[in-house]
């Protein structure tokens, strides 16, 4: 049905007047085609290939004439960047507060991306910070997160988390830095979880003393994630421990669980249903050794059981 | 007669609509409570994250119950026949249990309802083509399986299964024409005169009134067709296509007949689209069209390189930043009828969710170019941050 049929449709209801059944014609036949987000997302797209190509660049050209230029170049495109957003930076405020330039959150997109980019550059070219390799993350972790707050941008907010959590890697285990292949040393394991909670109560603080509100949702997604990850692959990866880990995620699932009610977020429910889930299925194929029909039987009762409990909270 | 109550789709279309009306204060909450009045929806309330979640969980318990009953029937599987009838009983049954909830329960598109569905069609028709013979040419059974399917789409109107609808159509006009000497050639234009047809298709009938149970399936088809399009006259698809099929293949794709009219056709149909979506203000065609003209820009790199990828991905990057930039000032005000300032129907939250995601792919790329390292993406997934859309 177009718009115009649902129109005559109202009108014809004698749901709507005769009036207001012009008005909305009239609105509906000047209505402006908005490419506010097709335009955005080709401002978006167009960053991340600038920064991914010159990221490259610096590093194959690097002995080359021009190199320093492009590197100085690079360096005055990203100070314009801090500058420019810093111009429109909106006022400074424990509230929702925009840039009021349209460009303003781009640009300081643009001069983060680029930061690293130089960043990583000079560590490689004139080894900065020697083999402190943990302040190559963690000097951007902390920029991020500062210029997050300063400048109420939510796209820094998850690259300074990004960054942080990298050094937790870093600093512990430099040469094997690798998500999965790192929780299995422990010292990585446990800095994640203490990270994560960390984080995690740093989000609840700031949301009590209503700083910045709509920043909570994305520091805890991505705290939470890292800690459930973190308790599950516990769970796998150090059978001597496997209860501890069991009860810590079991307690985690259900903070979730009563966090997501509380909040009415669905996606904290949909995190501690699907890792509680993993926890508990590979507890019980781990202790259990269940043949085939038993297998199958699982998936049933689980199956059918999760379904029913999520139909239940589908209006949390 | 079908799956879900017609007449409160028909009025979940009207009360969305009427509520975009009411968010740009062209009536008051009053007149739209009345509406909602006037024209009921029964259907249960639902979101997002829980489908995803009672998708999954449906699909682990219709699978548990699936290798349970095979697993006791075991036995009698040693004839064939009993298997596929097994099949089509079972997706039967799945199928019974589909429509009972959505009576009882009132679902509509809410997770378990999408998943038994595409269980109970898929059990179907791979019982239904069991009980043909097994050395018949895949389009054979691509055929008898698209009836069956359509018949879901028709009852359903599922999105999934004109999703698998589509892909079947396409998998079957390809296996056909590789069965004539001429169809290698000839393919690409088949697949081109399809994907046209059925996008003008979709396009007749998404608005009409008696067709609006199948309205998102109708939009969907639009985006699907829209994208083999473009797939099907592209230079390189085509050119590596033809290299797939060859029966002894060079070290190198050969060029292909007609190279000329493909180079035209990948640059001339993205700037058709462009056109036609400019003229009409339709949003499918304006965004394929920008896709296709990456396409068309990647294309063109990876045959005629003139400077390094990086390069061309810093040049491109630049000159998208910079026209983004020009036409969001030069849209401030409005200009042959676009503008750049958001509307109702904008896709807001999805889209900075997809902007979070793309910023933590880009950082941990940076991080992790300088040695090796990657940290910090596990949890996401990849945000798609390398799409030249």
């Amino acid at each position: 049905m177009s718009p115009k049929r649902v129109l005559q449709e109202l009108a014809d209801q004698h749901l709507l007047d005769e009036q207001q059944r012009v008005v909305i014609q009239s609105v509906e036949e000047q209505k402006l085609f908005s490419v506010h987000w097709e335009l955005r997302s080709l401002l978006y797209a167009g960053i991340l290939l600038f920064t991914t190509g010159t990221g490259w660049l610096i590093y194959r050209y690097i002995d080359q004439i021009g190199h320093n230029l492009l590197i100085l170049a690079l360096a005055v495109v990203c100070a314009a960047c801090f500058a420019f957003a810093t111009r429109f930076k909106g006022p400074l405020s424990t509230a929702h507060s925009p840039s009021r330039s349209p460009f303003g959150d781009y640009a300081l997109l643009l001069g983060c991306l680029l930061f690293l980019t130089l960043e990583g550059y000079l560590q490689y070219q004139y080894n900065l910070f020697g083999t402190r390799y943990g302040l190559v993350t963690f000097l951007p972790a902390i920029l991020f997160l500062t210029l997050a707050y300063l400048f109420d941008h939510r796209g820094v907010l998850a690259m300074g988390l990004t960054a942080l959590i990298s050094w937790i890697g870093v600093t512990v285990r430099p040469l094997e830095f690798y998500f999965r292949g790192n929780l299995k040393d422990m010292t990585v394991l446990l800095s994640a979880i203490a990270l994560s909670l960390v984080l995690m109560a740093g989000a609840l603080v700031l949301d009590r003393q209503r700083i910045k509100r709509h920043f909570t949702i994305t520091t805890l997604t991505f705290a939470g994630n890292l800690l459930l990850v973190a308790l599950v692959a516990g769970l796998f990866n150090f059978k001597e421990q496997d209860l501890l880990f069991a009860v810590a995620l079991a307690v985690a699932c259900v903070a979730f669980d009563w966090y997501a009610r509380k909040e009415h977020s669905f996606l904290f429910l949909l995190m501690s249903t699907f890792y509680g889930y993993i926890g508990v299925t590979y507890l019980v194929f781990h202790y259990l050794h269940l043949r085939d029909e038993a297998t199958y039987l699982y998936w049933i009762v689980t199956g059918i059981g999760i379904t029913a409990y999520l139909s239940r909270s589908r209006k949390v | 007669m079908k799956a879900y109550n017609e007449t409160w789709v028909r009025n979940k279309h009207i009360t969305e609509q009427a509520a975009r009306w009411q968010r740009q204060g062209l009536f008051d909450e009053a007149k739209m409570q009345q509406i909602r009045e006037n024209y009921p929806v029964g259907f249960h309330e639902s979101n997002g994250f829980i489908e995803i979640g009672l998708f999954v969980f449906s699909i682990v318990a219709v699978s548990g119950g699936y290798f349970l009953l095979a697993t006791l029937l075991s036995k009698l599987f040693e004839v064939d026949l009993f298997y596929h009838f097994f099949n089509i009983g079972f997706g039967s049954a799945i199928g019974f249990l589909a429509g009972h909830l959505i009576n009882s329960r009132k679902h509509y598109r809410a997770g378990i309802d999408n998943a038994l569905i595409i269980a109970a069609v898929a059990l179907v028709i791979v019982g239904v083509i069991g009980l043909f013979p097994n050395n018949m040419p895949l389009w054979q059974y691509c055929f008898i399986g698209l009836p069956m399917i359509l018949l879901g789409v028709w009852y359903y109107s599922d999105l999934l299964l004109t999703l698998v609808a589509f892909g079947t159509l396409t998998v079957a006009l390809f296996d056909f024409m590789l069965e004539f000497s001429f169809g290698k050639q000839l393919l690409p234009f088949v697949l081109m005169g399809v994907s046209a047809g059925l996008y003008v298709l979709a396009r007749l009938y998404e608005d009409r009134d008696e067709l609006v149970y199948w309205r998102d399936n109708f939009i969907l088809l639009e985006w699907l067709s829209l994208s083999l399009l473009l797939i099907s006259c592209n230079y390189y698809a085509v050119r590596e296509l033809n290299y797939w099929m060859m029966d002894r293949r060079p070290a190198e794709a050969p060029e292909i007949t007609w190279a000329g009219l493909f180079w035209t056709l990948t640059i001339a149909v993205p700037v058709l689209l462009f056109y036609l979506g400019f003229r009409q203000k339709e949003r499918p065609l304006l965004i394929m069209s920008a896709i296709g003209w990456g396409l068309a820009l990647a294309t063109w790199r990876y045959f005629h390189p003139l400077f390094s990828l990086e390069v061309y991905l810093a040049v491109n990057g630049l000159s998208l930043i910079l026209v983004a930039v020009f036409l969001i000032r030069y849209l401030r005000v409005p200009r042959a009828g676009f503008t750049d300032r958001p509307d109702e129907d904008s896709p807001n939250q999805f889209l900075i969710n997809a902007e979070l995601l793309a910023s933590v792919q880009a950082t941990s790329g940076h991080l992790g170019s300088k040695d090796g390292m990657r940290f910090g993406e596990g949890d996401f997934g990849g945000g798609g941050s390398g799409d030249r859309y």
